[in-house]
């Protein structure tokens, strides 16, 4: 009892074995001998517990790293003003969002006409975006504005689009702002009733200038997205349309065919509720016939809406979705060789071209190793 | 009564077991159990420090007895888990001091009167780990933006990036033991720094502490 090592000397007995078991030279016989060494005193591993939680959680530090180029140690401060954290701050803690999903008339109930619309809004925890705002702001004032192409058609108004990697801000006439993402592609129609914006192809942001005499009416695909004044991103995948409102109210309507009567601004009743009223906060699908409507905090959805200011933001993503996101930015390609990676999750702050660094990561952080192949696709496999 | 326990490895299992003196064999130090301790027990350690402040006991004292108190508490844990860790866990924390101001025969009254109305008990990183993420990544970037310079280099170089211990010690012209201990500080810094236990003095103590130890190397 006399000569019972004191916490001092314990601790640092159990930091030098949790540096120890870091080594790629870690043998059986070396944890024989840790495994004795906890099983020597109830001491032992309660140092090794406390101090073990802490140092193997210090890995995540890494998600925040990826801002910072290789072989430079961020000065002193400088990781809490780095956008992961000034971008995410505004994020609430309470992430259980209220989820409605409507799906086609046959097996749902159909609100009524002139029912409430049964998308529900929280309206608690809407912490400021300012600090988004500004890093917002400032980003997209240095980004770098890729390629944009105006034609004028006769009639068919000015198209806009950018290519794989791109970024650029479209101002209209009217003061609304568009910010087109990667690879992507609209034109801008304005009439006297109408301010039109066909969505050929990827992203947009839209900012609308407020003008209740002529609503703001994006298309994308079979469905028309109509806007008085409001913050909203639109996407176009193969085969789904993804909408996002950050302010305001949109409505969704299907895209009136040729055969329809002219401009039919009723909505087809069977999706009155929800097709209605999306406002700020509500992200919706749209696929085939079915409208998935849920409701986000905001901060999260101008997280997914990091593309704005050149970065891509996972948070606890699968890495098969991961690597779709980064195919969009990127002409190098990234797959996945072994199947069983496809659910491995991945959380971090990537600049969207930021391609190699995003790869070297998975590499240090997960068993994955990278190799590349002859047609210049990368191939992530285990290790 | 704390005789050491006698270490068998069973022939199923991965995880060691330890026979306890009365008998029964307890499998500890698996992935589960020792998330448990964390979550259950460690995770009180800011309430905790804050309850045994409250005695006549210096920081490092503090720490000592905590440390102290944790060894009891794993030791009852591994024979079974106690149904309210919490409630156990102060139990003991007070079991311990009484035991101590009786044996150096100070008893300050106003101190046991007080013991039972330790009711204000935060144990935000448990709440912040449940949470999964951005505050948990705010208190640890917070505790490593703490560490002193080399300590913080080296930690950044060995953790964030990966390098191995020895090309740290090549890289930064320093010997490979002093890196060692710029880590072992390192760690045991951020662990007191996340678990909220107010030591400065002690982490300060021991910064210099190491500063000295350092330059004879190991």
């Amino acid at each position: 009892m006399e000569s019972r090592p004191t916490r001092e000397e314990t601790e640092k007995a159990a930091a030098a074995w949790l540096l120890k078991r870091s080594d790629p030279q870690w043998s059986h016989a070396d944890q024989t001998e840790l495994d004795e060494w906890l099983a020597a005193s109830p001491g032992h591993r309660v140092s090794f517990i406390r101090l073990e939680s802490i140092w193997v959680d210090t890995d995540r530090l890494k998600s925040i790293a990826s801002g910072f180029s290789k072989g430079q140690i961020p000065p002193r401060g400088a990781i809490e003003q780095s956008p992961f954290f000034t971008m995410k701050q505004a994020e609430t803690k309470d992430r259980d969002p209220e989820t409605e999903v409507f799906s086609s008339p046959d097996n749902a109930p159909l609100p009524l006409a002139g029912e409430a619309p049964r998308v529900t809004i929280s309206k608690e925890d809407r912490p400021r975006r300012g600090s988004f705002a500004i890093a917002a702001s400032i980003l997209l004032a240095t980004a770098v504005v890729v390629t944009i192409y105006s034609i004028d058609y006769a009639g068919r108004g000015k198209s806009y689009s950018t290519s794989v990697g791109g970024l650029s801000t479209v101002p209209t006439q009217d003061g609304s702002v568009v910010t087109l993402n990667t690879d992507s592609k609209i034109e801008v129609r304005f009439t006297a009733q109408e301010r039109r914006i066909e969505l050929k192809k990827g992203e947009a942001f839209f900012e609308v200038a407020k003008d209740p005499s002529k609503p703001f009416t994006v298309y994308a695909g079979n469905q028309r997205v109509v806007a008085v004044g409001t913050k909203f991103s639109v996407r176009l995948n193969p085969n789904a349309i993804h909408v996002a409102v950050t302010e305001g109210k949109v409505r969704l309507e299907e895209r009136p065919s040729i055969l329809d009567l002219p401009r039919r601004t009723q909505p087809p009743e069977n999706h009155a509720g929800a097709r209605d009223g999306l406002t700020a906060g509500t992200v919706a699908d749209i696929a085939e016939s079915r409208i998935s409507v849920e409701q986000r905090p905001i901060p999260e959805i101008e997280q997914t809406l990091s593309w704005r200011t050149g970065y891509i933001v996972l948070n606890g993503t699968p890495l098969s979705e991961a690597i779709a996101e980064f195919n969009r930015y990127n002409t190098r390609q990234l797959t996945i060789g072994d199947t069983s990676l496809a659910m491995l999750k991945v959380e971090g702050n990537f600049r969207s071209n930021n391609l190699d660094g995003f790869v070297r990561l998975l590499e240090e952080g997960f068993e994955v190793k990278a190799g590349e192949t002859g047609d210049g696709r990368i191939v992530l496999s285990k290790k | 009564m704390t005789g050491a326990n006698i270490y068998v490895r069973s022939p199923y299992s991965p995880h060691p077991c330890y026979r306890h003196p009365d008998g029964c064999n307890v499998r500890t130090m698996d992935a589960e159990f020792k998330s448990w301790f964390v979550r259950e027990i460690l995770a009180h350690e800011t309430a905790l420090t804050r309850f045994l402040k409250r005695s006549w006991l210096s920081s490092n004292d503090v720490a000592d007895l905590c440390h102290d108190v944790y060894i009891k508490v794993l030791e009852a844990s591994e024979r079974q888990r106690p149904v309210s860790p919490k409630a156990f866990l102060f139990a003991t924390a007070r079991n311990l001091l009484v035991d101590r101001m009786r044996r150096n025969q100070v008893v300050p009254i106003d101190l046991l009167q007080d013991m039972e109305s330790s009711n204000v008990l935060v144990d935000e990183i448990s709440a912040e780990r449940a949470a999964g993420g951005l505050q948990y990544l705010l208190r640890l970037t917070k505790a490593f933006e703490k560490l002193p310079d080399r300590c913080r280099e080296v930690v950044w170089m060995r953790k964030i990036e990966n390098i191995p211990q020895k090309q740290i010690a090549q890289r930064l012209g320093i010997a490979e033991a002093t890196v060692e201990a710029h880590l072992v500080r390192g760690m045991r810094t951020l662990t007191q720094l996340c678990y909220g236990g107010d030591h400065d003095e002690e982490i300060k103590a021991r910064s210099d502490g190491v500063t000295h130890e350092t330059k004879h190397g190991k």
